[in-house]
């Protein structure tokens, strides 16, 4: 009875851990798409409206989806609590909001648009938005097949490693 | 001592100057009309009295930073205005920008570097005798002086006076210094009645206004060439008129272009031993 409870409790912990390496992958997932939907309506605005950033951030922050809403609101604690200049705010933000899980890449790509936002005029900060945009959206891709290979990979040894433990302990 | 609006320019500042500038006596905040700032040569304000020089160096990096701050880290919010050679700050800071201009197709189109700034510190001021209010309210009035006279703080004063009375006046605050709107706003006192166009072209200001704000005045600062035919139509449609316009003299007025026919009546404004005098005039056709 103990032993096939441990071998269970063994089945579960390695099926679990597979499980894990996928819940990673969805929140980056979910991280890059709040990411991208920021950029279409950062684009949009400032394609539209011509608003000042402190505003047009402002209004981003209730309407972006986590964890992007987060790293605006970095973003404009930044500036306006910090009173850093809006380039060194935006890089700082990248950096320090952790729940975007973003690899070194990624977060290149991001802070890069921070040099351009609030320099140019519209036109030029528009298509380094759209720039930024295609590259997380190619991250994006590129995790989303990741995540299919891992999906399958990891469950399928998650729980075979466990059910093998589970005969030997047996 | 009202020192609160050079307080709220000098926050524009880097904080290096602002530390120096904080620190002056009231007497020289209260009357400072403007900072100016020049790269590599220092600060100076700007009295009644004169340029007084005050401590601290200028690099090119405080300038821009400046410029960020003002511009709410925006450039592209504030190009048309930048392109004419000026920006307006939260708060109603006109500053000029000079420096090595950028020129596209012939135009200027931005500064690629910066040389100095001058933040103008309007302030509110009730210099409005009340009966002249009552007199000139529902005629169109040219406002006179040279620069720095008091134009834009007399109109504004007007504005707000013959507005609480009841009147439906509409401003078109091309450079956003007479209203100074932030969230829709305004941080001056224009009065209870008065509907505030900003940013916006004072000819093209001045049709919207008469298309679907049934206004009974439209003031606008520093009347030009561009606004003649729409000011023409503004008092054919008996809406009165009031305008500024640079002009030190009555001789001076006579040979400058602008609507006679609407305006007939002016207001100018000297300046004589720090005291402003009103002296209003009539504008012969």
């Amino acid at each position: 009875m103990v032993k096939a409870l441990g071998a269970a409790l063994v089945v579960s912990c390695c099926t679990l851990l597979g499980l894990v390496t996928v819940g990673r992958s969805n929140q980056r997932l979910r991280s890059l798409g709040s990411l991208l939907a920021v950029l279409d309506q950062l684009k949009a605005e400032l394609e539209d409206l011509l608003p000042p950033l402190p505003d047009l951030l402002g209004s981003l922050r209730f309407r972006a989806e986590q964890p992007a809403a987060e790293f605006v609101s970095q973003v404009i604690w930044l500036t306006e609590k910090k009173r850093l200049p809006f380039q060194e705010a935006w890089e700082q933000g990248v950096r320090e909001t952790d729940a975007l899980c973003l690899r070194p890449e990624e977060a290149k790509a991001l802070s890069a648009l921070g040099a351009v936002l609030g320099r140019y005029d519209p036109e030029t900060q528009c298509a380094a938005v759209e720039r930024t945009r295609q590259r997380l959206a190619l991250f994006r891709d590129l995790e989303e097949k990741e995540k299919a290979r891992k999906n399958r990979l990891s469950a399928a040894l998650g729980a075979g490693a466990g059910i093998t433990l589970a005969i030997l302990l047996l | 001592m009202d020192t609160k609006r050079f307080d709220e320019a000098v926050t524009l500042l880097p904080e290096r100057l602002q530390r120096e500038l904080l620190f002056l006596e009231p007497a020289l905040r209260a009357g400072a009309e403007e900072l100016r700032l020049y790269c590599g040569r220092g600060l100076r304000a700007v009295l009644d009295t004169g340029i007084v020089p005050l401590r601290g160096t200028v690099a090119r990096e405080d300038l821009e930073y400046v410029l960020e701050r003002a511009s709410r880290s925006s450039l592209h919010a504030v190009q048309e205005s930048l392109r004419r050679g000026y920006l307006t700050a939260p708060g109603g800071f006109r500053i000029g920008v000079c420096g090595a201009v950028v020129l596209k197709d012939g135009e200027p189109r931005g500064f690629r570097q910066l040389s100095s700034l001058c933040i103008r510190i309007p302030r509110q001021v009730s210099c409005v005798p009340p009966e002249l209010a009552e007199r000139l309210w529902d005629k169109s009035l040219l406002i006179l002086s040279p620069p720095g006279g008091g134009k834009t703080t007399f109109l504004r004063d007007l504005v707000r006076l013959v507005s609480d009375r009841g009147t439906r006046v509409c401003l078109v605050d091309e450079r956003g210094e007479l209203a100074a709107l932030a969230g829709g706003i305004p941080q001056f006192d224009v009065g209870r009645n008065t509907d505030v166009l900003e940013g916006c072209p004072k000819a093209e200001g001045v049709e919207m206004l008469l298309r679907s704000m049934s206004p009974q005045v439209i003031a606008m600062d520093e009347l030009g060439a561009a606004e003649e035919e729409a000011v023409y139509r503004a008092a054919d449609s008996g809406v009165s008129v009031w305008a500024t316009l640079h002009c030190a003299s009555q001789e001076e007025l006579a040979r400058k272009r602008f609507p006679r026919r609407v305006f007939r009546q002016g207001l100018l404004i000297r300046r004589e031993a720090g005291r402003r005098t009103y002296q209003e005039v009539r504008i012969p056709w």
